[in-house]
């Protein structure tokens, strides 16, 4: 996740009904029910009475609500202690609290390793 | 050559006299002297815009309040023109614009340090009302306010139990990605605004329309965020959605008056969208974008 805590770009709050297709460059919080997609090319935040049920895409990601769909994450998803996830998940890394529920498969991009020399010295 | 429509609004006699008295020293004084008219009730903004760009006006400038701006704005119709703002007191586009009062207006005028702002639109093109028979649609160039009216809250227990007592309504509106549907007290539809805290959110150069909702709130959160409930600044209140749009339709509640300033301009169903760099005015140095 981004290091400092910002003020979210686009907040759907608590009770927001959403059907469709929610896109935005900023970063996103969603404590409502979407249904359809949520794509972001920064952060996302879904709270813990989220309820999503629709595929993500973001460069960040914490989930503390219910998410059915597949999740693909360039960075960084943390999945917290209240969070569900029904539905694929790919990303580069990936932390999951005790007491959060996945289920699903989990696709993970290998880090990026130095290159080893190939001049002699 | 300038063309000034002056409101007096609710000034009374006096107070207009000696504003006026001070437009035309600062008017000479600046050397932008140009054909002063004054609104009444039978030479109204659209007459004066009409008679203006009727002689060939390049430059029209409203003086008087937001209510007076926002008139000549919508008076154009799709004619060019280049609008100054010259406020008889602090105003919210004032304030967007870096315009503090009458000196400092007659100031920017002079300067002509013109930009291409982005115009919010209400049912554009205006539609015909079907039982007044006249053309409902409007623009803005600050925002666009529904449900809660509240000019000011004091602590006072009138205005406590009107705080309390504001209904919630479920506002639906569609968008060309998505529907969505909340129950609220208020929404406000934003352009710009006038507050420096708001800097990055309510930009009049972004192309795009902030929409803030806010849901009812406990009577503890009514009464810590009343300030804010009042300015119509719900993104600071926790609990409030923020959406980023460059079109809405808003269907439901029918009939729900939408407002600029203190002027209901349309009701719903209503169509609200940006006309990115729509507005060339003339604007100050201060100005907050």
């Amino acid at each position: 996740m981004a290091a400092k805590t910002e003020a979210p770009d686009t907040v759907v709050a608590a009770n927001m009904r959403i059907e469709g297709e929610l896109k935005s460059g900023g970063n996103i919080k969603i404590d409502g029910i979407i249904s359809g997609k949520v794509q972001t090319s920064a952060d996302l935040v879904i709270g813990p009475n989220a309820q999503i049920d629709a595929d993500l895409i973001a460069s960040n990601a914490v989930i503390a609500g219910t998410v059915k769909g597949n999740v693909t994450i360039k960075n960084s998803l943390t999945v917290l202690e209240s969070g569900k996830i029904v539905g694929n998940v790919s990303c580069s890394s990936l932390g999951i609290r005790e007491g959060a529920y996945f289920s699903g498969n989990c696709r993970m991009q290998e880090p990026k390793q130095n290159a080893p020399s190939l001049e002699p010295e | 050559m300038y063309y000034y429509i002056v409101d007096p609004q609710s000034l009374n006699q006096r107070q207009f006299e000696r504003i006026q008295s001070q437009l035309y020293s600062c008017l000479s004084e600046f050397r932008i002297n140009g054909e002063t008219s004054r609104v009444t009730s039978l030479r109204t903004v659209q007459q004066l815009v009409d008679h203006a760009l009727g002689r060939g006006v390049k430059t029209l400038v409203a003086v008087g309040g937001d209510d007076t701006l926002h008139d000549v704005i919508n008076a154009l119709k799709g004619r060019e023109a280049i609008i100054g703002f010259i406020p008889l007191e602090e105003t919210e586009a004032g304030q967007v614009l870096g315009i503090k009062d009458v000196e400092s207006g007659c100031k920017i005028i002079a300067g002509r340090r013109i930009m291409q702002l982005d115009l919010g639109l209400v049912n554009h093109p205006p539609r015909v009302d079907e039982r007044t028979r006249v053309e409902a649609g409007s623009a803005f160039l600050t925002r666009l306010s529904f449900g809660l009216h509240l000019p000011e809250i004091n602590l006072n227990f009138r205005h406590i139990r009107q705080l309390f007592a504001l209904p919630t309504f479920e506002v639906k509106f569609a968008t060309n990605e998505y529907a969505a549907s909340l129950k609220v007290i208020g929404g406000q539809i934003v352009n710009s605004r006038g507050d420096y805290k708001s800097k990055p959110l309510a930009s009049p150069t972004d192309g795009i329309l902030d929409v803030l909702l806010l849901p009812k709130l406990s009577r503890f959160s009514m009464l810590k965020y009343r300030k804010q409930i009042a300015n119509g600044f719900y993104d600071l209140i926790p609990g409030s959605s923020l959406l980023h749009l460059s079109k809405l339709e808003i269907s439901s509640p029918e009939g729900l008056p939408l407002r600029i300033g203190s002027q209901i301009v349309a009701k719903t169903p209503a169509t609200i969208e940006i006309a990115p760099k729509a507005l060339k005015i003339i604007v100050g140095k201060d100005r907050m974008f």
